[in-house]
């Protein structure tokens, strides 16, 4: 049952309408029983594993609550970690290395092949095993006390609106508002269903439809190359956009109307200046979970800082001080590209982005130094709108790695970009032919207006749902109505896909 | 007395949204065929019931089978007929009647790919009486589905804005409340011909659609556990059940026989396991049934009307005769489609 399903939507009331009817002390059990059938619909199969994480956190960080011996402790969170992403890189990458190894043994001459291991992937594994490692984590560095219900952790680890994709919670935020009850007020229930218009807006409207063209395209690199390419990547862009965010919006929009505010996950990320920004613009609790839990433990430990030392010495100052940050950047990027899938385009995909990123620490100083030469100030609109279009190119690039099937045919898009490159093809009706027609495409552009408009507005600060929520009620209603019912025509009907991030 | 007031405006909002919901759906939803189906369905006791998909909907006339089996006949096959609907069709016309007989008329290409025309179209769906059964149905099937086919299913038919004045006036006839299949929107060539059967006129020129090639691989668990979950339900309510796969374009099988043959031997074997006797009538010797391309209205193997009802008077011999464990086989199929369908000249 997906965010889109008739069903999904008939949980979330029935369970609204309930939520508010018993006493707060109540509700959140209410959530966890609902999340847990929400999640057997899948399969039970799927649910061991999640038990697994649930049960190991909370016995493991009560062991830790407790340990004095810091060896002790630091063993635990060991076993805790090793268990649960070690059944996580398990299930997602056992076969991939299986593939791998084939591949090598066939290089030297070998006939007998492993088997592929038939596995039934639960669901959202990525997202909550990030999330109760940051609570096994934050409990071993005392940030906070472990839970000592058991069935109160595992409402943290399986609520359901952001068990499938996110975003990945911290549980000192999420788990007050979980697990303290909230009163019915209808602001909740109207930003709430505010934000689930939107995001079945920016999926149904705007995601589905870009998709179909370039997945067209990146099926066919050798039919489709020049104009057909880049025309793609720009729709696989607003894809990835809209239907991680839209996604996202469902989320929070259904925690919204049980009064719990999730972490957001995006800021306008095609607004980046830089790489590093648009990483912190996109994907935001994924970024903040690797730069508290990887980047910075990686960055103060012994290792780094005596090769920090070594790098000062031997670099000087400057690049000694960078060079590490760089390395811990690498590294980041690689488990970013690795949690995205099991395949090598990922992987290059994020080691892709921490190149970038590292390359632009260190040469940093030098990019002042000729700004400075040739009189550009960093400050002025001009200089800000080229660093935003080189970004935004920047992260297109490394979009192919997704959008195709393999690192090759990513690769292979590069180059198709300078084949037969004809701007006929804008408009000589060449592409009505990929599975958009005229009226999709006119729905399309004026989607992509809109959404570029809203996302300026945000950026500059206004925020548009306070504006709404401050219009007369029935300005507000027929907002809301529009909303409802246009995404559902302009919607786009074929075969529309499940959100990307879900069968993460 | 703020939260009361969120309260009232909360419901009058929800209350505005369905009430719009419905208006549209009553002012752009075409009557459809299966409201008029169902309704049929309980009009008298069927003694025997088809399921199955459009191929069994124009391929198999009830009035022809009723004559051949000496049983009430109806045809419930609906274009877009998964097994799991034909299975909520099964409980719906248990609860409603008493059948002797069902005929389960399977199309392969439905156990490999889900091809309906649009993912927000519901046929049975749409024309489910409203009842218990009904919430099971959406239970088990729609709530996985779109929300959009599942609770604004005008959004699949918003394109026939222009004819809202005819759609209303149709929806308030008499006719129209009586069920008739008078008012249901059709193709121009189709008749429906009563108890389910839809008549293609020979005027239709021939499509280019083709099969879905066989791939065991693809084969959808569910649709097999929905074939059980069926031959479970007869079995519970002492209903004899039988498998067929209606004739489909002699062309399209000669080009094919090898993947019509696997998907032969795959249902075959399902119906083995489960005891049911399986007919595939694409094994149909050409004496036992004579056909041509010209037959069929288009390469898929959907039937003109004149050789559905020529060929439900073979499919009724044959169930007749399975039914009085009279048939012999080798009077009317052949085993091996290479020899049945040699000198027929593919696509």
């Amino acid at each position: 049952m997906s965010y889109i399903s008739a069903g999904f939507f008939l949980i979330i009331a029935v369970t609204a309408v309930f939520y508010y009817l018993i006493p707060k002390r109540f509700q959140w059990w209410l959530l966890l029983g609902v999340s847990f059938i929400f999640y057997a619909t899948y399969g039970l199969r799927c649910m061991g594993y999640i038990v697994f994480t649930i049960v190991t956190s909370y016995c493991i960080t009560r062991i830790i609550a407790v340990q004095e011996d810091r060896r002790i402790r630091r063993r635990w969170l060991i076993a805790a970690l090793v268990s649960n992403f070690g059944i996580l890189v398990f299930m997602k990458y056992i076969n991939f290395a299986i593939v791998n190894v084939n591949s090598v043994l066939s290089c030297f001459g070998g006939n007998e092949n492993l088997k592929r291991i038939d596995l039934v992937m639960p669901l959202g594994i990525s997202f909550y095993t990030f999330q109760m490692m940051s609570y096994v984590i934050d409990v071993y560095w005392k940030k906070y006390e472990p839970e000592k219900n058991i069935f109160k952790l595992a409402l943290f680890g399986a609520y359901l609106p952001q068990l499938l994709q996110g975003p990945i919670g911290r549980f000192d935020r999420l788990a007050p508002q979980l697990l303290g009850g909230n009163d019915f007020d209808l602001k909740n229930i109207e930003y709430g269903a505010q934000r689930i218009a939107w995001g079945l807006a920016k999926k149904l409207i705007l995601a589905d439809r870009a998709y179909v063209f370039a997945n067209a395209v990146f099926s066919d690199l050798d039919t489709y190359t020049g104009v057909y390419v880049i025309v793609a990547l720009l729709l696989f862009s607003i894809y990835e956009y809209c239907d991680f965010s839209g996604g996202i919006d469902v989320v929070i929009g259904v925690s919204e109307i049980f009064g719990i505010k999730l972490d957001e996950n995006f800021r306008q990320p095609y607004f980046s200046k830089s790489i590093s920004e648009f990483w912190r613009r996109w994907h935001i609790t994924l970024g903040t979970w690797m730069k508290d839990y990887v980047f910075y433990p990686v960055s103060v430990s012994k290792k780094m800082l005596s090769f920090g030392k070594k790098a000062k010495k031997i670099f000087g100052k400057t690049t000694g001080k960078v060079l590490p940050i760089c390395l811990a950047n690498l590294l980041i990027f690689f488990i970013v590209g690795v949690w995205h899938g099991a395949a090598w385009k990922f992987i290059i995909y994020g080691i892709y982005n921490g190149i970038i990123i590292a390359v632009s620490s260190l040469l940093k100083p030098y990019y002042a130094g000729l700004a400075k030469k040739c009189h550009i100030n960093t400050e002025s609109k001009g200089w800000k709108v080229i660093q935003i279009i080189r970004t935004f190119i920047l992260v297109n690039i490394g979009w192919l790695f997704d959008g195709c099937a393999t690192a090759g045919q990513a690769f292979k898009a590069m180059g198709a970009v300078f084949f037969r490159f004809r701007l006929s093809v804008l408009t000589d009706g060449s592409l009505y032919r990929l599975g958009l027609i005229k009226r999709d495409w006119q729905i399309l552009i004026v989607a992509v207006i809109i959404l570029f408009i809203s996302s300026i507005m945000k950026e500059k600060g206004i925020k548009l749902r306070d504006f709404v929520a401050e219009r007369p009620l029935l300005v507000r209603w027929l907002i809301y109505l529009v909303l409802i019912f246009a995404t559902a025509p302009f919607g786009y009907v074929g075969s529309t896909t499940e959100f990307m991030y879900a069968q993460f | 007395m703020k939260k009361k007031r969120g309260i009232i405006t909360a419901a009058v909002f929800i209350a505005l949204v369905v009430l719009l919901n419905n208006l549209l759906n009553f002012m752009l939803v075409q009557p459809g065929l299966t409201r008029t189906m169902f309704y049929e369905l309980t009009q008298e006791n069927r003694e025997c019931i088809i399921l199955g998909a459009s191929h069994g909907s124009y391929g198999l006339s009830a009035q022809e089978l009723d004559k051949g089996l000496n049983m009430n006949t109806t045809n419930m096959c609906i274009g877009g007929e998964y097994m799991i609907d034909a299975y909520h069709i099964l409980k719906y016309a248990v609860k409603n009647g008493s059948p002797k007989t069902v005929i389960l008329d399977i199309d392969y290409q439905y156990l490999i790919n889900r091809h309906d025309e649009s993912i927000l179209f519901h046929q049975v769906y749409n024309g489910y009486p409203s009842c218990g059964q009904k919430v099971s149905y959406f239970v088990d099937r729609i709530a996985r589905e779109e929300y959009r086919g599942a609770f604004l299913k005008w959004t699949n038919y918003w394109q026939c804005y222009y004819m809202i004045d005819k759609t209303v006036k149709k929806k308030l006839s008499k006719e129209y409340r009586e069920y008739s299949p008078y008012v249901v929107s059709m193709d121009k060539n189709d008749t429906y011909e009563g108890k389910g059967f839809i008549s293609k006129s020979k005027k239709a020129s021939k499509a280019t659609t083709s099969v879905l090639e066989w791939n065991e691989a693809k084969v959808s668990d569910s649709e097999c556990e929905y074939i059980e979950k069926i031959v479970d339900l007869c079995r519970r309510n002492n209903i004899k059940i039988i498998f067929t796969t209606v004739v489909q374009d002699p062309k399209t099988v000669a080009g094919q026989a090898d993947k019509f043959a696997a998907a032969d031997s795959y249902i075959r074997n399902l119906a083995n396991k489960l005891n049911v006797e399986y007919y595939n009538f694409n094994y149909l010797t050409f004496e036992a049934f004579d056909r041509t391309e010209e037959d069929f209205w288009d390469r898929e193997g959907h039937m003109y009307g004149e050789t559905a009802e020529k060929f439900s008077t073979v499919y009724a011999q044959v169930i007749s005769k399975s039914l009085d464990k009279t048939l012999k086989n080798e009077d009317y199929f052949g085993e091996n489609l290479k020899e049945i369908y040699q000198g027929i000249k593919a696509y």
